[in-house]
C-alpha cells in the first residue's frame, strides 16, 4: 500500500534540540502514523522523553530548552509563531511516567480539563463525558461510587488509568504515553496494554518504553532511539525480527542498556 | 555492652527532664499572664469588650486616692484598633504577597528569583523598630498631607489630625509582614509537584488557568498557614504601631466617611508598651495584663486554626 | 506565544515589581539616611543626653548591649531548645500529651514580646529574684528593680525559646528516615543514632533557628524596654570592661540599638532622627553581617570531610539502603 502525507499525524523534520550546551536530539526525522502505535525505545538518557515532550511542546518550561527543526501536527507547524500552544496541547493529550491525578477529587480530576475548556458546559453534559472517559479506561465500575473521593487515595493502577481518562476527556487526536506502566504491578501493566491497545481505534498513539516485551506487545510501529538519534524506525514485526541495523539487534538481543 | 545502656538512659532521662522543664515554663508563662488579667476580666465582664474610655478610666485610677483601686475596664478602641490595622495589613499583605509570591515562582526571570529573594528576606529581617521610624518620617508625613487645616480644626473637638492614624497603621503594618507572607506563600507554591503543572498544561490549559485551579488550590493549606502568621505577627506589633498609629485609645467612626481611615487608633500590644508607667498599681497592671490576655487568646485561637488547617482532611489530601 | 496577557498576570508582575521596589527602597532609604551620621565617633562615643541640645554622642553602649544581650539569651537558650526539640522528634510520639506540648510551643511562639516582656519583668520584680538585678530600697513594696541584663536575657531566651525549638524541631524531622532505618541496621543505638547521624545532618537547621534568635532578640524593643531598662546613658559601674565589673554590670540596667532607635526617633526623648537612621543601618548592617557568617559556615560544614569513624559508616550504609528500592525496580 503507497503511503501519502495523509497517513501521518506528526511529522518531524530536523529536529535537533539542546539543554543549554548539552545536545540531546540530534537531526530527528520521523513521520508518526494516524491510528496506531508508534513505540520508542532505548537505553535511557537517549532522549525519548525529550521527544515526546517536544511534540506537545512541555519542554518550553524548561529554561534553557532550544529546539531546531520543525514538527508539523497535520502539517501546521506547532512551534511557528501563529500556533496557540494551548491549543495545539489540547489535541496532544499526554500521560506521564508516575501517575499524577490532581489532589481533587475523582470526578474532578476528570471534569476539570473539559470545564476548561469549556467554561459554560451543563452538568449533565459534564457527567457524560467523565462517564464516558471512565468507561474507556474500565475504571468506571471501580469508581463510580466514590466519585468525590480525592483521587490520591486511588490504588498506582487506578491512578494511571484515572490520568488517561483524564486526557480523554479533553478530546485529543494524539496522545503520548512516557513509560505509563513503569511505576505499576504487573496485573495494572497488562491492563494498561490493553487499554493503549483499544486506544488506536480512535487515536494516534505514541507509547515511550524500555520494556521490549511491551514494545512487541502494542506497537505496530517501533522507532529506536541511541544517544540522540534515531537509528532505525519502521514497521515493528520488521524491527524486531531483522533490524537493518547492527546495534539495533544487540540492544534486542539485551547487549546494552 | 552491659554499660553502654545505662549511659544511655541517663542521657535519655536528662532530655526528658529538660524537655519538661522547658514546656513548663511555655505553660508557665501562659499561666502567669492569664492569671494576672483575670482580676480586670472577671470584674469588667463582657464590658472589658464592649465599653470604652480607655484613657479616661486610666487617668481616673492613676490619680485615685492611695488604696483605691478599680478593676473595671473596657477596651473596645485597643481591640478594634488591633483588628482594624491588623485585618488592613492582612488584605494589603495577602493582595500583593499573593501576587508577588506568584509573580516570583511563575512570571520572574530565572536569574532575577535569587536576588529579589534575597532581597524580600532580607526585609523580612528587618526590625520593626526601624519600620517604625521609617513610617514615622515617611508615611506619616503623607497622611497627613491629606489632611487639609480645614478637616483638622472641624475634626479637633473629636480627636487630633496629626497623620498618625489607622492608615499609616495599616500601610507601615501591610507593609512589614508582606515579606514574611511573600517567603512563606512562595515556598508553599515552590512544594507544589512539578507533575500537577505538567497535566494541566498538557491537558490544553492555559498557564494562568493552571495557576489559578491547579496550583494555588494545591498549595493552600500553605497560604492561608502563610496568612495566619503574619495575621499573628500583625496583631503583636505594638513599636512601630505606637510610633505611626496615633497615641490615644480613640475608636474611629466609620460615620465620618473616609475621614474614618485619617483618625488616631491605639492597639493592645501597643497599651501594654504606652501604659507601662502604670505597672505597680495592681489594678492598672492587671488591666494590661487582660490585654496581654486577649492578645494570648488570639493568639492560641490562630494556632488552633493553623493546626486545623493541617489536619482538616479536605478534599484533596496532601499539599505543600 | 502567550496570548494570555491577562489581567491577573499584570497584577503579579505589578504587585512583584511593588514590593521588590518596597525592599529596596526602604533598604536604600535608611542606608543614605543613616550613612552620614555614621562615622568613628559614632560608634566609639556613649549617647549623651544634653538638657537644650538634645541627643549627642554616639551609640557605643547600646551596640555594646546588643551583642551582650544578643549573645547572653542565645547562650542561654540553645541547649534547653536543642534537647526540647530533640525530645519533641525524636521521643515524644504522636499521642495526646505531646500535642498538647508541640501546641504550647507552637502558640508561645506566636505570642508577642510585649507579652513576654511584662511577664519578665512583673517575674524579676519580685524581691526574692532581686539578687538577678538591685533591690529597690527604701519602698514600702520591697521589689526587686526587675531591670537587668541577667533579667532581660532570661526573658529574652524564654521569648526565642519556642522558635527556636520549632526550627531545629523541622529540620531534626527533616533528616530522612534512612538513615535512621541504616544506623539502627547496624546496631547504633537510639541516643548514639540522634547523636551521630541526625544532629550533625539536621546542622543547618540549627544553625538557623540560631540565626533566628539572634535577628528575633536583636529587633526587639519590647523586653528591652521592660526588662533592661532601656536607660539611655549606662549605669552600671564606671569600668564596665574591667572583668571584676562584669558581675555588677550584668545586674545593670542598659540599653541596646534597638532601643537607642526608638529614643532617638521623633517620637521618643531624644529626638534626633539622623541618630535613629545612623543606628537603624548599623544594626541592619550587624543582623546581615551575622546571617552572612552563618551561611558562610554552613556552606564550610556542608563540605567538611566526614572524618569521624562511625559517621562514615553509617553514612555509606545509608547511601546504600536508600538506593535498594531503586535497584529492585530495575
Ligand atoms: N530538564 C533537563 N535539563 C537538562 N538536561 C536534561 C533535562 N531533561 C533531560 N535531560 C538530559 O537529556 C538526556 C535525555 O533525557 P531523556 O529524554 O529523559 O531520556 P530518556 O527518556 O530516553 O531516558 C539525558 O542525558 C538527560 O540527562
Ligand atoms: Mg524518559
Amino acid at each position: 500500500m503507497q503511503e501519502t502525507e495523509n497517513h501521518f499525524k506528526i511529522t518531524s523534520s530536523n529536529v535537533s534540540t539542546w539543554y543549554g550546551v548539552h545536545d540531546v536530539l540530534k537531526d530527528i526525522n520521523m513521520k508518526i502514523r494516524r491510528r496506531a502505535i508508534t513505540g520508542l525505545i532505548g537505553p535511557s538518557g537517549c532522549g525519548k522523553s525529550t521527544f515526546l515532550r517536544c511534540l506537545n511542546r512541555l519542554n518550553d518550561l524548561v529554561a534553557n530548552f532550544r529546539i531546531q527543526g520543525e514538527i508539523s501536527l497535520d502539517g501546521d507547524d506547532i512551534y511557528s509563531p501563529d500556533t496557540d500552544v494551548v491549543l495545539m496541547r489540547r489535541k496532544v493529550g499526554m500521560v506521564f511516567q508516575q501517575p499524577n491525578p490532581f489532589p481533587m477529587s475523582i470526578f474532578d480530576n476528570v471534569a476539570f480539563g473539559a470545564r476548561e475548556h469549556n467554561r459554560q458546559i451543563k452538568k449533565t453534559e459534564l457527567s457524560e463525558i467523565v462517564e464516558e472517559s471512565f468507561k474507556k479506561v474500565n475504571l468506571w465500575d471501580e469508581v463510580k461510587h466514590k466519585l468525590n473521593d480525592s483521587a490520591l487515595n486511588l490504588s498506582g493502577g487506578q491512578q494511571q488509568r484515572l490520568c488517561i481518562a483524564r486526557v480523554l476527556a479533553v478530546m485529543p487526536e494524539v496522545i503520548l504515553l512516557d513509560e505509563p506502566c513503569s511505576s505499576l504491578d504487573p496485573a495494572s501493566t497488562a491492563r494498561i496494554e490493553e487499554l493503549i491497545m483499544e486506544l488506536k481505534n480512535s487515536y494516534s498513539v505514541v507509547v515511550v518504553t524500555h520494556n521490549l516485551g511491551q514494545a512487541r506487545r502494542i506497537s505496530d510501529y517501533i522507532g529506536f532511539f541511541l544517544d540522540g538519534r534515531l537509528v532505525e524506525y519502521g514497521l515493528a514485526s520488521e524491527l524486531i525480527n531483522n533490524p537493518r541495523e547492527k546495534v539495533t539487534g544487540d540492544y534486542l538481543e539485551g547487549n546494552f542498556g | 555492652m552491659k554499660k553502654r545502656p545505662v549511659k544511655e538512659a541517663i542521657v535519655e532521662n536528662m532530655i526528658l527532664v529538660c524537655a519538661v522543664a522547658g514546656s513548663l515554663i511555655i505553660f508557665f508563662v501562659m499561666f502567669f499572664i492569664l492569671s494576672r488579667g483575670l482580676p480586670v476580666l472577671q470584674a469588667s465582664g463582657p464590658s472589658f469588650f464592649t465599653a470604652g474610655g480607655w484613657d479616661k478610666t486610666f487617668s481616673i485610677s492613676w490619680s485615685a486616692a492611695p488604696g483605691k483601686t478599680n478593676w473595671r475596664y473596657g477596651a473596645v478602641e485597643l481591640i478594634a484598633g488591633t483588628v482594624l490595622t491588623s485585618a488592613g495589613a492582612l488584605l494589603l499583605a495577602a493582595l500583593l504577597g499573593m501576587g508577588c509570591a506568584v509573580f516570583l515562582t511563575e512570571y520572574c526571570p530565572v536569574r532575577l528569583r535569587r536576588p529579589v529573594e534575597g532581597a524580600v528576606r532580607l526585609l523580612a529581617g528587618v526590625p520593626p523598630v526601624i519600620y517604625g521610624v521609617v513610617g514615622l518620617t515617611v508615611v506619616v508625613p503623607l497622611v497627613k498631607s491629606l489632611i487639609s487645616n480645614d478637616l483638622a480644626k472641624q475634626m479637633v473637638k473629636i480627636c487630633v489630625l496629626d497623620g498618625t492614624s489607622m492608615l499609616a497603621g495599616i500601610i507601615v503594618l501591610g507593609v512589614m509582614i508582606t515579606p514574611t507572607f511573600v517567603i512563606l506563600a512562595t515556598d508553599a507554591l515552590d512544594a507544589v509537584p512539578p507533575g500537577y503543572r505538567f497535566a494541566s498544561l498538557a491537558l490544553g490549559v492555559s498557564h494562568w488557568r493552571t495557576i489559578v485551579k491547579i496550583i494555588i488550590p494545591a498549595a493552600r493549606r500553605g497560604i492561608m498557614a502563610a496568612g495566619i502568621l503574619a495575621a499573628g505577627v500583625a496583631v503583636g506589633e505594638f513599636i512601630a504601631m505606637a510610633m505611626v498609629a496615633g497615641g490615644v485609645a480613640f475608636l474611629p467612626n466609620p460615620a465620618h466617611g473616609l475621614v474614618f481611615f485619617l483618625e488616631p487608633v491605639r492597639t493592645l500590644a501597643a497599651s501594654i508598651f504606652v501604659n507601662n508607667e502604670v505597672l505597680g498599681r495592681k489594678d492598672m497592671e492587671s488591666a494590661l495584663f487582660a490585654c496581654a490576655s486577649v492578645i494570648l487568646f488570639i493568639c492560641i485561637a490562630l494556632s488552633l486554626l493553623a493546626q486545623l488547617i493541617n489536619r482538616a482532611d479536605l478534599k484533596g489530601g496532601r499539599s505543600g | 506565544m502567550s496570548r494570555e496577557i491577562g489581567a491577573g498576570k499584570l497584577f503579579c508582575w505589578l504587585s512583584g515589581v511593588l514590593t521588590i521596589a518596597m525592599c529596596l527602597g526602604i533598604i536604600i532609604y535608611v542606608a543614605a539616611r543613616g550613612a552620614p551620621a555614621i562615622s568613628w565617633d559614632f560608634i566609639s562615643q556613649p549617647p549623651k543626653m544634653v538638657l537644650l541640645k538634645g541627643l549627642s554622642g554616639g551609640i557605643l553602649t547600646p551596640l555594646a548591649g546588643t551583642i551582650v544581650l544578643t549573645a547572653m539569651s542565645i547562650i542561654l537558650v540553645l541547649p534547653l531548645a536543642l534537647t526540647m526539640a530533640v525530645y519533641y522528634a525524636e521521643y515524644a510520639g504522636d499521642n495526646l500529651g505531646a500535642k498538647l506540648l508541640r501546641l504550647g510551643n507552637d502558640v508561645l511562639a506566636g505570642v508577642p514580646t510585649i507579652v513576654i516582656a511584662l511577664f519578665g519583668l512583673i517575674i524579676f520584680s519580685y524581691p526574692e529574684l532581686s539578687f538577678l538585678s538591685i533591690k529597690v530600697a527604701g519602698t514600702a513594696s520591697e521589689r526587686a528593680f526587675g531591670r537587668s541584663f541577667l533579667a532581660a536575657a532570661i526573658t529574652m531566651a524564654v521569648m526565642v525559646l519556642p522558635y527556636i525549638t520549632k526550627s531545629v524541631e523541622e529540620a531534626i524531622a527533616a533528616v530522612p528516615y534512612t538513615f535512621r532505618e541504616a544506623a539502627y541496621g547496624l546496631g547504633v543505638s537510639k541516643w548514639r543514632t540522634i547523636r551521630k547521624v541526625v544532629l550533625p545532618a539536621a546542622c543547618r537547621g540549627i544553625a538557623s533557628g540560631a540565626v533566628l534568635g539572634v535577628g528575633r532578640v536583636a529587633s526587639d524593643v519590647a523586653i528591652v524596654w521592660f526588662c533592661l531598662g532601656a536607660t539611655l546613658t549606662y549605669s552600671g559601674p564606671e569600668k564596665w570592661w574591667q572583668p571584676q565589673n562584669w558581675l555588677d554590670t550584668l545586674r545593670s540596667a542598659g540599653s541596646t540599638l534597638s532601643s537607642y532607635i526608638y529614643y532617638a526617633s521623633p517620637v521618643g526623648n531624644g529626638h534626633n532622627a539622623e541618630k535613629a537612621y545612623g543606628a537603624a543601618l548599623v544594626l541592619i548592617v550587624i543582623i546581615l553581617l551575622f546571617n552572612a557568617a552563618v551561611y558562610y559556615i554552613n556552606g564550610l560544614a556542608a563540605f567538611r570531610p566526614k572524618v569521624s569513624f562511625p559517621r562514615r559508616k553509617v553514612a555509606a550504609a545509608a547511601a546504600f539502603l536508600s538506593s535498594i528500592p531503586q535497584n529492585i525496580k530495575k
